[in-house]
């Protein structure tokens, strides 16, 4: 059975990387997909606290990441999606370094890095690191956060960024601001915009999972625009699908080989 | 016995940062600001270049004549082979098992190091690899 482990990568902090996950959980959920989730950060713990169900797993040693290699080849997960912290730096790379990708490839698990890149000069900066070292033994996906600005630079007009983009070929979503009322608002009571939208229980001012929507969210067309957000998301995600398909992945590949 | 260069050390550094297509001027001032070496572009030329001779190529008889050789059946160009009957042996890549050749190569950094380019530079460098990747297999 092929597992597909996609993880976040770049040192900054603060870069949209957990955002960026949260998307990508709905949507696969959304497309029948059921990713097992592994917080890495154990520090802010974003991911366990957006989705209580996912794994924490402690990093007090490098090694504490063979975990999730670990989960793929034994538990047989199709896809595995991890959150790793931001500020590891290079210790966590080098673990990354180790991991036997063509051997793993044989056995049908297949990395894609996920990066989150804003105005910040340090988000890209951070994600070439990782590009520099992991090269082409890994599909890339590349959030472009704009929550800080339209403008992206260092990813759009530098010679290493265009030569990711160029040599690398990674797919792109473009995250558009959202208005920080409704940010602040999702972040404060721990909702995706999936579950402020798919909410079934407004009377009581709850999400389908139970937690509480707060005051502003439940609004219609708080909700209305809160959905056509996320469709604009979905549907470059659309584009992207081929990264999360094993099947996909592999008829990609052929087309682009000839 | 000739002494090593001083730019030694730093050898992998720099075929990296060639192939990144930094000109020798940038490097210069990068071994300089970052690794306190202060070091010519002429010095740092003739240290690049000495180093990128292309190694003779090693020729190899086909497979198939081999084969046709062993099996006793006769051959075509058994004393005068042309060209066409002559490869040169590959002394790296996926088909031999070698070391994948690396595409994006980056030098990894804990300080700012991107090079931001005017739209005229950004627009060369992207026909440029477009250029190249067409002329891949």
């Amino acid at each position: 059975m092929s597992s597909i482990i996609l993880f976040t990568a770049g040192a900054k902090g603060g870069s949209g990387k957990s955002t960026a996950v949260r998307f990508l959980v709905t949507y696969l959920r959304e497309h029948g997909a059921n990713p097992l989730l592994m917080d890495l950060d154990d520090e802010n713990k974003t991911l366990s606290r957006f989705f209580p169900e996912a794994v924490s797993v402690g990093i007090k040693k490098k090694s504490s990441h063979d975990a999730l290699v670990h989960r793929a080849l034994t538990d047989q997960y199709p896809l595995i999606l991890a959150d790793l912290k931001a500020g590891t730096g290079r210790e966590v790379l080098e673990w990354f370094l180790e991991v036997p990708f063509e051997e793993l490839r044989a056995s049908q698990v297949t990395f894609v890095c996920i990066g989150s890149i804003t105005s910040s000069p340090d988000s890209v900066q951070s994600f070439l690191n990782w590009a520099g070292e992991l090269g082409d033994q890994v599909s890339y996906l590349v959030f472009r956060n704009l929550k800080d600005g339209e403008i992206l630079p260092d990813y759009e007009d530098t010679h290493e960024a265009i030569r990711f983009r160029k040599e690398l070929h990674p797919s792109q979503v473009t995250l558009p601001r959202l208005d920080e009322e409704y940010q602040t608002e999702l972040e404060r009571l721990n909702l995706t915009i999936s579950e402020v939208i798919d909410s079934d229980q407004l009377q009581q001012n709850l999400s389908a999972r139970g937690k509480p929507l707060g005051d502003i969210l439940p609004h219609l067309l708080v909700r209305a625009r809160l959905r056509n957000y996320q469709r604009r998301i979905y549907q470059q995600l659309d584009d992207a699908s081929h990264l999360f398909s094993p099947t996909q992945r592999q008829q990609v590949k052929r087309t682009a080989h000839g | 016995m000739m002494k090593p260069s001083k730019l030694a050390p730093y050898q992998t550094l720099i075929a990296a940062w060639r192939q990144e297509g930094k000109s020798y001027r940038e490097i210069v001032q990068i071994l300089r600001d970052s690794h306190g070496l202060n070091v010519g572009r002429n010095t740092l030329h003739s240290f690049v270049k000495v180093r990128s001779k292309r190694p003779r190529a090693v020729y190899t008889m086909l497979k198939n004549t081999i084969e046709l050789r062993a099996s006793g059946d006769s051959l075509k160009h058994e004393s005068h082979p042309t060209p066409a009957d002559l490869q040169p042996l590959k002394t790296g890549g996926n088909d031999h098992g070698g070391p994948r050749p690396k595409r994006f190569n980056y030098t990894y950094s804990n300080t700012y190091n991107l090079t931001r380019l005017t739209p005229e530079q950004k627009a060369a460098l992207e026909k440029k690899l477009e250029d190249q990747q067409k002329g891949e297999p």
